[in-house]
């Protein structure tokens, strides 16, 4: 989130919404939106209907991962601040990128609670459709 | 069900937002939307 707040003024010259999608129970959502400061809007999909419907997967083996646990061992190590896990820790997430037009540009499908797409690849496909694709 | 690619149309939806407005993703057409899918709040 820190990284999206950082470029909020590149996502509004572009004219992109960004829209955060969460499975968290509504108090949750209201402490999270408090702590991380979000300027965009969060929706509440507490069936993950639409996680399942853009294909966003869940498993066990790539959430505790030595991968993963070495990476937030990094992050307590650094002192940064770890919450309880609210809701299924084995849903994975996700980044999509929709077009004026409605049209997938981007869809980036989390292999891992760390595999995230960096902001600039993001601003990079909305700068210019044509570097978007599919994972 | 088939996944979607990069090319497809988005399948619309609507949520509900925290102050309980329901947001439609074809709210937003005609400027581009960013989607971030959360892990969990924790």
């Amino acid at each position: 989130m820190a990284q999206l707040r950082h470029f909020e003024d590149e996502f509004r010259r572009l004219g992109v919404q960004v829209l955060i999608i969460s499975f968290g129970a509504d108090h949750w959502a209201r402490a999270w939106m408090l702590e991380t400061g979000s300027p965009y809007p969060l929706l509440l999909d507490p069936e993950r209907a639409t996680y399942q419907v853009y294909g966003l997967g869940s498993s066990f083996i790539r959430v505790w991962s030595p991968k993963v646990m070495w990476h937030y061992l990094k992050l307590i190590l650094r002192g940064e601040h770890m919450r309880p896990v609210q809701g299924d820790p084995h849903q994975l997430g996700g980044d999509v990128i929709v077009d004026a037009d409605g049209v997938i540009r981007l869809i980036h499908r989390s292999k891992d609670p760390v595999d995230r797409p960096p902001v600039e690849k993001l601003l990079a496909v909305l700068r210019n459709p044509a570097q978007g694709a599919s994972s | 069900m088939v996944k979607l690619k990069r090319g497809d149309r988005a399948p619309d939806f609507t949520l509900i937002t925290l102050e309980g407005q329901p947001v439609a993703l074809s709210d937003y057409r005609g400027r581009p939307v960013l989607l971030v899918f959360l892990r969990h709040l924790g």
